[in-house]
């Protein structure tokens, strides 16, 4: 497999024309994803995350900045990523195992090792007795398994996940984060995920990037202590639960923000630099740690 | 048969198909909804009843004809003419087999030419929009009006006849396969774009199998079309065919005899009709268990 690539968002800015003027979703938003790191993105809903990954994958040209993979500006142009959507989106005329190579067929790239590969890779997440079948025959959390092999045999080595877990109910999605923190912690890719999950993106990321509400700037970013091959039990530590109360707190302000009738209060009129303090009855007692928070 | 109706244009199908004349996603989709679940009883329910309901139908008819002794010229019984199918069947042959092919010619033309704009339309938006309309108004010219002027200029030959077939069913197979083509899962479309798919790859690789189920839809409404599109070729311009005898026996007062033809064009377009829905069934098998 090649080296991992680093991809750099630099002041990127996004507006959609509407009605009463242009309507910015994304300003200027700047961030790194480092070879081999997990990084996540929080925000509020409708924060322009999704916006954000059409940026990263080319379906959205931004007004302003650029969008650079190594050393290749890849701005507004499509196929250097691979890509694991909020639905599986799995093609249901495939059987699993031509679903899992799609991706290397669209590029061209499917060879005749692929299929062993591929088999190899099914019956490494336990699915090897599905690959002949069709997708509707796999629950939620199979599907969303398939949907994520076929991002990492994609033959573009840097993933975008864009909220993969969201339609899943809360037992399934903490398995599938289970799941995927020890996938991750053995391949090792340079992966971007979005999400509203705050403990998800705590518990699997190496660094979190906070978005503000409408139109979305970065307010904070994180490095998450925590060591790998991370353990799950992490969640229930002081630190891990000091970060998740600050960062909720942040969140809720900001989606507060979002919540007023109109945006004439900036969203985010909070230092880039410093959490704010956290609010004195938010977070919670160690107990209700593993309730999964969500922000919406 | 319904000569009114088709005097207008917009023939009705002697098949079962869905109540709208024009295949839109949703009458497909709503018609695949209402597929029993399971089968077994229900599914049993689902033949005999309608089965059920056409004997009744046969027996009142009979009755009428017999107690109120309504001439045979007029009104035939179901016995008389059922009688009359099995004496007349063995000269029947030609003419069945006349019908049949021009039937699956035209219908094959018109369904490869509806496909045909379909994928072209779909691809050069200007020209849809151009064009659609006037898609539209040729649905609105009264076929057997046409008919005739088709014969002035191609003659008697099997071009006029061919054509009609093609004017009646390319339609439905036409907006069917846009339709489906245009209906495709966005998220599956920004999966294959982020992906890098060329716009070719989109179109093969979810467009086309995406608007299988549509297109069937279409095809089955094409085909029963097509029998009927036949049958008027036949009226204008033949000396063999279904339609041909029947006239002929129209002529000659034998009403009887003309209810053996509508029965003869009933069995063809049924048969067409059960032959694409099993390729349909075969060909869209990941569509048939609800997912």
């Amino acid at each position: 497999m090649t080296v991992d690539p680093r991809l750099t968002l630099t002041d990127v800015s996004v507006s959609y024309p509407s009605p009463t003027g242009p309507l910015s979703v994304l300003d200027g938003v700047s961030l790194t994803v480092e070879p081999g790191e997990f990084v996540s993105i929080i925000g509020p809903s409708g924060a322009g995350k999704s916006t954000l990954l059409h940026v990263v994958g080319g379906l959205v040209v931004p007004q302003t900045g650029r969008v650079v993979l190594d050393d290749t500006d890849i701005t507004g142009t499509a196929g250097h990523i691979s890509h694991m959507p909020q639905q599986p989106a799995l093609f249901p005329w495939r059987t699993v195992l031509d679903n899992v190579l799609l991706a290397q067929e669209i590029a061209g790239e499917r060879g005749p090792d692929s299929t062993d590969q591929a088999r190899a890779w099914l019956a490494r997440i336990g699915l090897e007795a599905f690959a002949d079948s069709l997708p509707h025959t796999l629950s939620g959390g199979m599907q969303q398994r398939v949907a994520f092999l076929r991002a990492l045999l994609s033959p573009r080595p840097f993933m975008c996940l864009d909220e993969p877990f969201s339609a899943l109910d809360a037992l399934t999605r903490s398995d599938m984060q289970r799941w995927l923190l020890h996938l991750w912690e053995e391949t090792r890719r340079s992966v971007l995920f979005i999400t509203h999950n705050i403990e998800e993106a705590l518990l699997l990321s190496d660094t979190v990037y906070v978005l503000s509400a409408r139109p979305a700037r970065v307010i904070e970013k994180v490095v998450v202590p925590f060591d790998r091959p991370r353990e799950e039990s992490v969640v229930d530590s002081a630190e891990f639960v000091r970060l998740r109360r600050d960062l909720t707190s942040l969140l809720r302000d900001a989606g507060a923000a979002a919540g007023t009738p109109r945006p004439v209060l900036p969203a985010a009129a909070l230092p880039p630099t410093a959490l704010p303090p956290a609010a004195p009855l938010a977070g919670g007692t160690p107990s209700s740690v593993s309730t999964p928070l969500e922000i919406s | 048969m319904t000569g009114s109706n088709l005097a207008q244009g917009a023939p009705a199908p002697a098949a079962p198909t869905p109540p709208s004349p024009r295949p839109t996603s949703g009458s497909s989709r709503a018609s695949r909804g209402s597929r029993p679940a399971r089968p077994g009883g229900r599914r049993l329910r689902a033949v005999l009843a309608p089965a059920l309901a056409v004997v009744v139908l046969l027996a009142v008819w009979e009755v009428a004809v017999r107690v109120f002794a309504i001439e045979a010229w007029m009104l035939p019984g179901p016995v008389a003419i059922a009688q009359e199918w099995v004496d007349q069947s063995a000269g029947l042959w030609d003419d069945i087999l006349t019908t049949t092919s021009l039937t699956l010619i035209g219908f094959a033309a018109g369904s490869l030419l509806g496909l045909a704009i379909a994928g072209l339309l779909h691809h050069v938006e200007p020209l849809k929009q151009a064009l659609y309309p006037l898609l539209i108004i040729s649905q609105n010219v009264p076929t057997i009006a046409l008919a005739p002027l088709l014969v002035i200029w191609f003659g008697f030959g099997l071009t006029p006849k061919l054509v009609v077939i093609v004017l009646v069913t390319f339609f439905p197979v036409a907006v069917a396969a846009m339709d489906g083509l245009r209906g495709a899962d966005p998220m599956m479309r920004d999966y294959l774009r982020m992906s890098g798919a060329t716009r070719s790859q989109v179109f093969w690789k979810l467009e086309v199998p995406w608007s299988l189920p549509s297109v069937f839809s279409g095809l089955k409404i094409a085909a029963t079309y097509a029998v009927m599109g036949a049958v008027i070729g036949e009226w204008v311009g033949s000396d063999k065919g279904i339609g041909h005898y029947m006239l002929l026996q129209k002529s000659a007062f034998r009403a009887d005899r003309v209810f053996v033809s509508i029965c003869i064009i009933v069995v063809l377009s049924l048969t067409l009709f059960a032959v694409i829905a099993l390729v349909e069934r075969r060909v869209t098998r990941w569509r048939i268990r609800d997912r």
